[in-house]
């Protein structure tokens, strides 16, 4: 058992006050004491290996922080007028902005980075033979203009005929019920216009053509598109004739304005 | 920093002179930073708190009396901040290390891996031990400036040493850090 006072002599050496007499008493009974002689070298040891701990170097923009917030403190304390322009300010020096920078960075350069892909556009696919060469490419460069729609109010004959033109292309929209005796002819000048097909092909209508119209009759119900190419350029007439139970209904000549596109 | 100086410089941060207090941090900020971080092992929330230390030097410098030396006043803020630090933290791991921005390359591993060693032995002492082993070992306080620092009498700091001594002493060669002979 090391006495107390020795021990305390011991922390006094460690700490450089121990006094001439004291250093000569521990001394004394550090010979005649093997216990404590070997807890004065542990303990000597040891603080000279805390010692030897190297200082961390203090972060170079902590003073610019410390007095950063310091200013941003001051404000808060001053005028409300100083206060309202700047204050808002103060998230911009705050260190764990740096997070929410980061984040908006990222952000921004993932963006960036996508940009070429959205303004991306694949090219026509060339076609590598010598006898048959050119491009494949789709483009849409004019919207489906409405041009005239019919409203059909007859009995037993009830619907609508739209006329439409996309570029070249002028399509007829027939969206009409009615009993199955009744005829529908659309006739047109073949000079100026020229019928491309008819989508979709009801089984149960019955279509006739002629070189200047198309009839479709028997059906009870006409539901089809009339895609139709112009081949001058200009606006084309149609002539409509609807005959129902062998009895004329509807005649008329259909023309276009090319100043007011829909009536 | 002598007293007449120190008193000086309080008086000017209070009249507003930015760079007064400038020469406070100057003074103390790496002392404080350095005692803060092996306290906590955190470089990061050293940085907060250190700030944060700062701060509430500049808000109470009125409150100062030059009957305190002014260092010894600012630790005594600085170890309060700190233990209010602790006492809000879950219990140390031991593995939550994110130094090591303060190691410089040269020094070599051996050097760093015991550095790591004494530092894992300081964070296995009491909170209240590590401050004293930190003031007087690290900063070499004299058992005065201990006392107020941390508001307790000398004799009370003598014994809490020695104690802090032993304990780390037997951590150091549990760790074999030191020899057992």
């Amino acid at each position: 058992m090391i006495e107390k006072q020795y021990i305390e002599f011991i922390n006094y050496e460690i700490d450089g006050v121990v006094t001439p007499e004291q250093k000569r008493l521990l001394d004394d009974y550090l010979k005649s004491h093997p216990e404590a002689e070997k807890l004065y070298r542990q303990m000597i040891a040891s603080s000279r290996v805390i010692e030897n701990i190297p200082e961390i170097e203090t972060p170079l923009q902590l003073k610019n922080r410390i007095m950063n917030a310091v200013f941003f403190k001051q404000l808060r304390h001053g005028s409300k007028s100083k206060r309202v322009g700047l204050i808002h300010w103060e998230w911009v020096f705050n260190p764990k902005s740096r997070i929410a920078f980061a984040y908006i960075l990222g952000i921004c350069t993932t963006l960036l980075l996508l940009v070429p892909f959205w303004l991306f556009e694949p090219p026509d696919q060339a076609m590598p033979n010598q006898n048959f060469y050119g491009h494949i490419g789709a483009e849409f460069l004019h919207e489906l203009k409405p041009l005239k729609q019919i409203e059909l109010n007859q009995p037993d004959f009830i619907g609508t005929i739209g006329f439409k033109q996309v570029d070249r292309v002028f399509i007829v929209e027939l969206d009409i019920n009615c009993d199955s005796q009744s005829e529908l002819t659309l006739g047109y000048d073949p000079e100026y216009l020229q019928l491309v097909s008819i989508r979709p092909v009801q089984d149960k209508q019955k279509i006739e053509y002629t070189q200047s119209s198309i009839k479709l009759a028997d059906s009870e119900a006409m539901h089809s598109l009339l895609f139709f190419l112009s081949t001058s350029g200009d606006l084309p007439h149609f002539s409509l004739t609807i005959i129902q139970a062998g009895v004329l209904l509807q005649q008329q000549n259909i023309e276009f304005n090319s100043e007011s596109p829909m009536n | 920093m002598i007293d007449a100086e120190e008193n000086r410089l309080v008086e000017r941060c209070l009249s507003g002179d930015e760079k007064a207090f400038e020469s406070i941090i100057d003074a103390c900020e790496n002392a404080i930073f350095n005692s803060i971080y092996r306290m906590i092992r955190r470089f990061d929330d050293a940085q907060d708190i250190t700030q944060r230390v700062f701060i509430k030097v500049f808000e109470n410098l009125k409150s100062f009396k030059s009957d305190y030396k002014l260092f010894s006043w600012i630790y005594r803020i600085a170890i309060n901040e700190t233990l209010n630090y602790i006492n809000h933290q879950k219990p140390f791991n031991g593995l939550s290390d994110d130094l090591v921005d303060g190691s410089s390359p040269e020094r070599d591993y051996d050097n760093q891996e015991l550095e790591e060693k004494l530092q894992d032995a300081l964070m296995e002492l009491d909170p209240q031990y590590r401050i004293l082993i930190l003031l007087k070992h690290f900063q070499s306080f004299s058992y005065k400036e201990i006392a107020e620092i941390l508001a307790i009498p000398e004799q009370k700091v003598k014994s809490r040493l020695f104690t802090a001594r032993h304990c780390l002493k037997d951590i150091l060669i549990r760790m074999e850090i030191i020899s057992n002979d």
